[in-house]
């Protein structure tokens, strides 16, 4: 029986792509699905982890100390012009100082748990890697079209992310669509 | 200033960054009294809208995803609403194993909550470096006789990374609190002994999700409950992992005792003033639905009520009186309804074009829940009150213990500070409760009782019927109703502890518990409003999981933006 948080390090530095948000907001999800349609479609050398990370709060420091460079997928507000579908990549570093203590209202979120992370010891060189999101209230599984219009920039952004950190990224031969990929999370069962 | 106004108004939109989350306005007069208040926040809603048509043993899987942080709370709920439904009873042992993943949650989220989400509001970071360590490491030691990690030496490196981090100016955290605010009340070495526990915890809290993951499975989306039972079965009969589970627990236990409770009464000490003036105090109506029943049939939790601070008299508690009502949110579907039959139709009114609450009409996102008509504070407080009261046999015993040593009385647990007191009391209540489940699944297992899971026959089910779960989890009182047709979810309701707490004003024009709380608090300096921040907090909201977006405001971006190639 293996601990969840050891994850093999024999393969030199450990990585994982970690989606984050909420796949019942519409947009939210933008990160857990890209995560999913990354495992479903690609192959990675060395083997990286694809992770759902759901909206965790502070059990997201665990990550963050147990991988040498991990990629976060999520949903970004910048600025207050909104245009969804935009695709940010940037290290953490230059979000930090962020996560305000006082301007949260309690559960942490991902800037907060980067800098406690940090407090608590090592962590991991975090990129973040974001889309603007045009819808997060509607509850629904599904993507507006903005930001299904720049899925395949948002993937090709972390493939490349990848490229630069030594994995090799190679396509399957038989590609699993993003509408089959939300199907799966909206179709989740436990009486199959 | 040649113009005075008899009242001002003031914005808090503080309590969270996130736009509309939860954002606090208040009024305060000319002595600097808040004498109004209005609560609005964004709260999940619309959990029917995607459950409708499902098949009811799914729901838990969909419904756990409600929020990242209270997954476990949610999926036991949702599980245990269908089996109310279908008159399904899991075995003991189900019931036990269980009871151990939302017991453990019970003491990270209260640990979290404290060290990291709250006490800095009593304790101030800076201070903490001009400490002298050997003098706080004497005074950690008048507080409990072997303090955690507490030598001069361990504070003496503490210090140091403190001061590292504040100086490097990178951590966010703690550049932007009220540092140096008149109301901040403890000295440089009672501030550095919390900021070393605040660090400690953070590695504890760790080690809890790993006990929470041994029966739960793997956060953020566990897998372990199934209608009539558990599914992890191998962990349960395996000796290894119920070892890792108890050395955890034990660990955790040493830490609850030694720094958290110890540091709690410190602060108790310090702020005393502040308990005995009831800053924070809000009705004085509080509500508990009991249950984590024992061997010996006591449960850990008493169930009860209790009306406007009256101590002398508990009545019972009956999930049948409750309803939401929406006059003053932003929901067409007004008048109090029964969950099991509500709708969610909004009726978003907006904002005035200053971007300030229509205090006047609807003004929250959040409905106004109401027990017998009436608000109602839910969470350790109303627990810790209610168990004492009904002489629950361990939550009595620690509350007195604790009320001997602070010098607070019952009343005192109303109020900012008291609840937090009340929530270090009940962590320490449910460490210790956690080894007796442990040690009736060990009997249990050596007896060879190792069911798990209640057999039953989906096709035999009644095609119509409802249920639901009222059920104790770290903030407070969580109920989820479900109402089934034709073998499908046909409505779906939640009803969260922060609904209860954060609620708005009702078509009464009766106050939300924060609310209530807030109004009355005087400010010692309106521009930093840290009395309203210490109030709300105390209350342990969680309203962020609803939408979480990295928020970038405020910083140039643009050369980090992404184009295809080809464009620039």
């Amino acid at each position: 029986m293996t601990n969840f948080y050891d994850t093999d390090s024999s393969n030199g530095s450990r990585i994982a792509v970690m989606g984050v948000g909420n796949i019942l907001f519409t947009d939210e999800g933008i990160g857990i699905y890209a995560t999913e349609f990354l495992k479903q479609n690609y192959q990675f050398s060395p083997a990286i982890d694809l992770i759902d990370g759901g909206t965790l709060g502070m059990n997201l420091i665990h990550y963050y100390q147990q991988y040498d460079h991990l990629l976060l997928l999520d949903t970004i507000s910048v600025g207050d012009v909104k245009t969804p579908g935009e695709v940010y990549s940037l290290n953490s570093d230059v979000l930090q100082g962020m996560g305000q203590y006082r301007q949260t209202a309690h559960e942490v979120e991902v800037l907060q748990t980067l800098e406690l992370g940090a407090l608590a010891g090592d962590i991991a060189e975090v990129q973040i890697i974001a889309m603007v999101p045009q819808d997060i209230e509607t509850v629904a599984f599904e993507l507006t079209q903005p930001v299904r219009k720049n899925i395949a920039l948002l993937i090709n952004t972390v493939v490349q992310h990848l490229k630069s950190l030594k994995v090799t990224v190679r396509p399957n031969a038989s590609p699993v669509t993003l509408d089959a990929i939300i199907e799966q999370f909206s179709q989740v069962s436990a009486s199959a | 200033m040649t113009e005075t106004t008899p009242k001002q108004k003031i914005v808090i939109d503080p309590v969270t960054r996130i736009e509309g989350h939860l954002r606090v306005e208040i009024e305060v007069d000319e002595l600097n009294t808040v004498t109004e208040a209005w609560a609005s926040g964004q709260l999940f809603r619309g959990i029917e809208t995607i459950l409708k048509g499902r098949d009811p043993r799914d729901t838990g899987l969909i419904a756990q995803r409600i929020c990242g942080v209270c997954t476990n709370s949610h999926y036991r709920a949702s599980i245990s609403a269908v089996e109310n439904a279908y008159e399904i009873v899991p075995p003991r042992n189900a019931e036990i194993v269980r009871n151990l993943v939302s017991l453990a949650l019970f003491v990270q989220d209260h640990l979290v909550h404290y060290y990291h989400l709250h006490s800095l509001d009593y304790v101030d970071v800076t201070s903490a470096l001009e400490a002298d360590c050997k003098k706080a490491s004497e005074i950690a030691h008048q507080w409990h006789k072997h303090p955690y990690n507490c030598s001069q030496g361990d504070l003496a490196a503490v210090q140091e990374k403190l001061a590292n981090f504040v100086n490097a100016g990178r951590l966010g955290l703690f550049a932007n609190g009220y540092w140096g605010h008149s109301q901040y009340k403890l000295s440089p070495e009672e501030n550095l002994i919390h900021m070393n526990h605040y660090l400690e915890a953070l590695r504890i809290q760790r080690e809890v999700s790993k006990a929470i993951a041994i029966f739960g499975g793997k956060t953020p989306h566990p897998q372990n409950l199934v209608v009539g039972g558990v599914t992890s079965v191998m962990d349960m009969l395996n000796p290894q992992r119920l070892n890792d589970y108890l050395f955890i627990i034990k660990d955790t236990q040493e830490f609850l005792k030694r720094a958290y409770l110890p540091d709690m009464k410190m602060v108790v000490a310090a702020y005393g003033d502040n308990i005995k003036a009831g800053e924070g105090r809000g009705h004085g109506n509080f509500m508990c639905s009991g249950g984590y029943q024992l061997s010996d049939d006591e449960p850990l939790f008493a169930s009860g009520v209790i009306w406007g601070h009256d101590f002398s008299k508990i009545e019972p508690f009956d999930d049948t009186q409750i309803t939401e009502e929406a006059s003053r949110s932003w929901y067409a579907d007004e008048a109090p309804t029964s969950p099991y039959d509500e709708t969610t139709e909004p009726d978003y009114t907006y904002m005035n074009a200053d971007g300030t609450l229509k205090t006047d009409g609807k003004y929250s996102w959040i409905k106004a829940p109401r027990y017998q008509g009436q608000p109602m504070e839910v969470g350790p407080a109303a627990r810790m009150m209610i168990g004492y009261v009904k002489n629950a046999k361990f939550i009595r015993p620690y509350m007195q213990h604790f009320m001997d040593e602070t010098g607070l009385d019952l009343m005192d647990f109303s109020s900012s500070i008291g609840r937090n007191a009340a929530r270090a009391v009940e962590a320490e209540v449910v460490c210790d409760v956690i080894f007796a489940f442990v040690s009736e699944l060990i009997e249990n297992i050596k007896y060879y009782d190792e069911t798990t899971w209640t057999k039953y026959d989906f096709e035999a089910l009644p095609l119509e019927t409802k249920g639901r779960a009222v059920l104790e989890v770290p903030r407070g009182m969580l109920s989820h109703f479900i109402r089934i047709q034709d073998a499908k979810v046909k409505n779906y309701q939640a009803v969260v502890p922060t609904t209860w707490n954060a609620s708005p004003k009702d078509n009464q024009g009766i106050r939300g518990p924060y609310e209530e709380a807030i109004v009355g608090l005087k400010l010692a300096d309106p521009q930093q409003p840290l009395e309203v921040l210490r109030a709300v907090h105390s209350f342990d909201p969680c309203l962020a999981c609803a939408v979480h977006v990295i928020d970038a405001k405020g910083q140039t971006l643009s050369e980090h933006r992404v184009t295809p190639i080809g464009s620039f």
